[in-house]
């Protein structure tokens, strides 16, 4: 009896050691891990295909890409990571001679790239097939030319494809040369280094170049991207082995790594876990940002700005860079668990088992409240906890539009920019952000995101939309939309020649849910407002793009994510030359403008001067001019952190940045056990 | 027995191939190959030639029921039916159109499902039966009735519901099981517990006033009136002679849903991050995945008629009275 009371008590207080509910194994608790989620599966892993945020997010922390983004530094910019320093950029002419950035008559550009000379991929049995003793072997050159040359061999479905087709000098030849390969023998393995690539040069193991027809200044940003990270020329001979494929151990499931972290578990429908690759470099965290240097920590300069917003990164920065110099990663291990809920990940993140969490909308209300000044601020129970908050705008545009080719609602007459001007007007898209997202969104004057080089000035608003009053903008009363209505041959949303009321077609993939239902019938209310017709096309999503194809949508609502921090790449999705319904391109609106178009060309072939600022914004302002968008706005997001994780310094286009982060296992697992006692009656 | 289970296999064959033809053609009346195509390379940069590549890897460059362009017999066999077709009457599913061997998926995502499924069938029949037959006991009295509106309430409420608050219970109020999640091994218990529980709570009523149906027909049948007329005892009547016979209905009943155990559940898998089959179709359905979407139709027919097939054998097993 004695034994057993004994047995019960020793049962109950182990019990008490550790929170019933910790959906982690026990030996893992006060381990140097970060717990985080992913809500949906991700479709590929290989460098070459993949091109999705959620995939981007594992996969840049795997990679040793050549270049990379600035962890701290603003304006965001490039830096070395695999490459030993930023590529060398020289310019050529036709006949083979050096010419000058500047230069009108580029006809070849070169970016040489110099390797770090002590890369090494993760230990892997590939590289034993040869020699037992091998485990790992030095990342060379040769890599990342075999990776862009699997990028044109159209069987890998390259997302990026034509992109670089006609930017990198053979790359469609040596696409056609590797098709008819792949078509004399369609069953067997096709080992892509005996064919050449004329773009692709190797001085030696650790100098490699692109030839770029003309000028592609986005190559260095798509060097940070995982198209161009190294793929060791034995993976494919491994993974083609008979047998692997069956058990899904293929390239596109288990990635090589170069980077700080490998892949060492991949159960995509439970989860995935990142762990230190034992062969990284040696990187130091970075020592000097926007505001501040390591060595000028002691002064505090942040105390001196006075917009909130420099403020808080300023902050922020001042705390990263207390890190500074120290051997990154930091985390031993990353568990990124499958969330498709959101009830279970909210409870989840307030019992301390997830670092880090973003704000549904369904607890937007009870967490987050808005001040008198517009900023954010978090509930006191949030607060006890110690969770903070963090917010961002994202560099993406999402627009409502008319296709501009449709005969009533598009065009560059003074009509239809009147008609146009009069709907964005009654549109209000304030009241749609705070209905629809929380307020999470930043109305846009312009299309280039804040942040972003060529932003419209602070002080610069659409006058057709808004006017000013008392220093705020204030959107134009409805008055004036139905004067432009008239002017525009449409009094009263009547058409004066023929006599009918104006009728505006919605193509929406969103039209199911009652979310949606409250959506649609905003939407109608504000064309309602000019006494204007609204009639909503519920389709499917495939259908959708099919009317975008072929440009036979009059109205639709669409977003566009910046793949890199230069407003060209925001700006080609309004140039004639992209048009989707001519040349299959990004433009969907269909927007022609021989003088956009001229700007768009100058903006995209040349490097960053005031003068290119200058282009961008006066792009910006035909676009204005001609009414493209009805409304537009750069969403913003928010983050929600515990204190046992940091440091807070998001970044808009880098995805590696999982080594930079430190989180206190210690502080964690005590906070875990205080807040998860088990209820024993 | 043998040519029975020939005529069985034979039936099966033609529905499968059956529900594999109304699979194709309404997935197909939806998507066409280019739209699944353009859906897995995404909306940016699309262009034709990764199209094209696409569709000419994965076999959907033929067409759908008839190949007008070849000659005799390979008009049927040169088209995608066929092709993709032949080979899961044999359970070769292949691979899907994202890459994935999908035989190796449901190997490996079914033992999660059964994890629930299985001890939530035991423990759930468990309960129902007892409280049926307690309800039966009861006949006649204000817990009868009293148990009878409870079952009708409980029958209202949404099995979202029961999840919902099961979890909010259980995991954030009591702090006894995590809210969700997945573990190998003896581990394994504390994250089916809740599901389990939840599994059998959310389904035990109306089974209840299905069993208690069951045993009041049996109960008013001849043969109990005159055990009773005869002496013996209420219980020992029902125990004896009621509880044996009104069990056929519900073993065979069980027998038939045993096969598509394996298939999961959607909606406790997805509340509950089990990594079973449940969400596996809905997945291939979301990402236009066709290869996953007809494996798993498939496979869920198959099971559906191997269950019907079981639930024969056992009635003849139970019954006497029945031959095949």
């Amino acid at each position: 009896m004695k034994k057993s009371l004994l047995l019960l008590v020793f049962l109950l207080s182990a019990c008490d050691e550790k929170p019933w509910n910790n959906p982690y194994p026990d030996h893992e608790r006060g381990s140097n891990i970060l717990y985080t989620a992913f809500t949906e599966q991700p479709r590929h892993l290989d460098p070459a295909k993949s091109y999705m945020e959620d995939e981007w997010a594992l996969l840049a922390n795997i990679f040793a890409t050549p270049l990379q983004y600035d962890y701290l530094k603003r304006p965001v910019q490039v830096a070395p990571f695999a490459a030993s320093g930023l590529p060398k950029v020289t310019y050529w002419d036709e006949q083979g001679r050096p010419v000058a950035a500047s230069s009108e008559h580029i006809a070849k550009t070169i970016y040489e790239i110099t390797l770090r000379d002590d890369l090494y991929y993760q230990n892997h049995p590939m590289f034993g097939l040869l020699d037992p003793n091998k485990q790992t072997r030095k990342v060379t050159a040769d890599d990342y030319i075999y990776q862009i040359k699997r990028l044109a061999d159209l069987k890998n479905e390259c997302p990026i494809y034509t992109v670089l087709q006609n930017k990198i000098i053979g790359f469609n030849e040596f696409t056609k040369v590797v098709k008819k390969a792949h078509e004399a023998a369609p069953e067997q393995h096709l080992d892509l280094r005996q064919f050449e690539l004329s773009g692709l040069t190797k001085k030696d193991d650790t100098h490699y170049a692109i030839h770029i027809k003309g000028t592609f200044p986005a190559l260095q940003y798509w060097l940070t991207t995982p198209f161009f990270a190294p793929l060791p020329e034995e993976a494919e001979v491994y993974y083609a082995q008979p047998g692997l494929m069956e058990k899904n151990i293929t390239l596109d499931f288990l990635p090589i790594s170069s980077g700080p972290y490998q892949l060492t578990e991949n159960n995509p429908h439970r989860h995935m876990v990142l762990e230190r690759n034992p062969h990284f470099f040696d990187e130091r965290f970075p020592s000097e940002g926007q505001y501040y240097q390591a060595k000028d920590l002691s002064q505090d300069r942040c105390h001196v700005l006075i917009n909130l917003d420099e403020k808080t990164h300023c902050e922020q920065e001042k705390k990263a860079l207390s890190f500074a110099n120290q051997k990154m990663p930091f985390i031993d291990k990353v568990v990124f668990s499958l969330e498709t809920e959101s009830v279970p990940f909210w409870a989840k993140f307030l019992q301390g088992y997830y670092d880090r969490s973003g704000v549904a909308a369904d607890n937007f209300d009870a967490v987050i409240h808005i001040q008198e000044d517009g900023s954010l601020s978090i509930s006191d129970e949030l607060k006890q906890q110690g969770i903070r908050l963090h917010q961002w705008v994202e560099p993406n545009l999402y627009y409502f539009a008319f296709n501009y080719r449709d005969p009533v609602y598009g065009g560059s007459s003074e009509r239809a920019i009147k008609l146009r001007q009069a709907i964005a007007i009654a549109f209000d898209l304030e009241e749609y952000l705070t209905l629809f997202r929380n307020g999470r969104g930043l109305v846009a004057q312009g299309v280039v995101p804040p942040g972003i080089a060529g932003e419209m000035p602070d002080d610069f608003y659409d006058a057709v939309v808004y006017e000013k009053i008392d220093g705020r903008l204030k959107r134009r009363p409805i008055q004036d939309a139905f004067q432009l209505l008239k002017e525009a041959g449409y009094p009263n949303g009547v058409d004066e020649k023929s006599g009918k009321s104006l009728k505006v077609y919605f193509d929406t993939a969103a039209a199911g849910g009652p979310d949606d239902q409250a959506l649609m019938d905003w939407v109608r209310a504000q064309f309602k407002k000019l006494n204007i017709e609204l009639v909503v096309r519920g389709t499917t999503t495939n259908v959708l793009m099919q009317k975008l194809d072929d440009a036979s949508i009059q109205f639709f609502v669409f977003g566009w994510n910046m793949d890199y921090p230069d407003a060209e790449n925001m700006l080609g999705i309004f140039a004639g030359m992209n048009a989707k319904v001519t040349a299959q391109g990004e433009n969907l609106i269909n927007y022609m403008n021989d003088d956009y178009d001229a700007l768009f060309k100058e903006v995209s072939n040349k490097p960053q001067t005031p003068a290119r600022i200058k282009a961008i914004q006066a792009a910006q302002n035909i676009l204005l001019k001609d009414k493209v968008l009805i409304a537009a706005f750069y969403p913003s997001n928010i983050a929600l952190m515990h204190d046992w994780y940091g440091p807070i310094r998001s970044h808009e286009f880098a995805n590696n940045t999982l080594k930079y982060l430190k989180v206190d296992p210690v502080l964690r697992a005590d906070q875990e056990k205080a807040w998860n006692a088990p209820w024993l009656f | 027995m043998f040519l029975f289970i020939c005529k069985r296999a034979l039936l099966a064959l033609l529905l499968l191939i059956a529900v594999n033809a109304v699979t194709f053609a309404l997935f197909f009346a939806i998507n066409s190959p280019e739209q699944m195509a353009q859906h897995q390379l995404g909306d940016k940069y699309r262009n034709q030639a990764a199209t094209t590549e696409w569709l000419k890897t994965r076999g959907y460059d033929k067409p759908l029921f008839f190949n007008a362009e070849q000659s005799g017999f390979a008009k049927l066999t040169d088209t995608l039916f066929y092709k993709k077709s032949i080979p899961l009457l044999v359970f070769d599913f292949g691979r899907s159109d994202q890459g994935i061997d999908i035989a190796a998926a449901v190997k490996e995502r079914a033992g999660p499902s059964l994890a629930i499924q299985l001890p939530t069938l035991i423990v759930g029949v468990l309960v129902e039966i007892t409280f049926a037959i307690l309800i039966c006991l009861w006949r006649y009295r204000w817990q009868e009735k009293a148990s009878l509106v409870s079952l009708i309430f409980l029958m209202s409420i949404s099995g979202l519901f029961y999840i919902i608050f099961g979890q909010y219970l259980f995991s954030i109020i009591f702090k006894w099981f995590p809210i969700s999640g997945y573990q190998d091994g003896w581990d394994v218990i504390r994250f089916v517990a809740l599901p389990v529980i939840i599994g059998v709570l959310a389904g035990a009523s109306g089974n209840i006033r299905w069993y208690r149906t069951l045993f009041l027909e049996e109960i008013e049948k001849d043969y109990v009136r005159t055990a009773r007329a005869k002496g013996l005892s209420k219980r020992a009547a029902f125990f004896k002679h009621v509880l044996p016979n009104a069990m056929i209905p519900i073993l065979t009943g069980i027998v038939a849903i045993v096969p598509s155990l394996f298939l999961g559940s959607l909606l406790m898998e997805s509340f509950f991050a089990i990594p079973g089959l449940g969400s596996f179709a809905i997945d291939g359905i979301q990402n236009q995945d066709f290869a996953i979407v007809r494996a798993m139709v498939y496979l869920g027919a198959a099971l559906y008629l191997l269950g019907l097939f079981l639930t024969d054998i056992s009635y003849s097993i139970a019954d006497p009275r029945v031959r095949l």
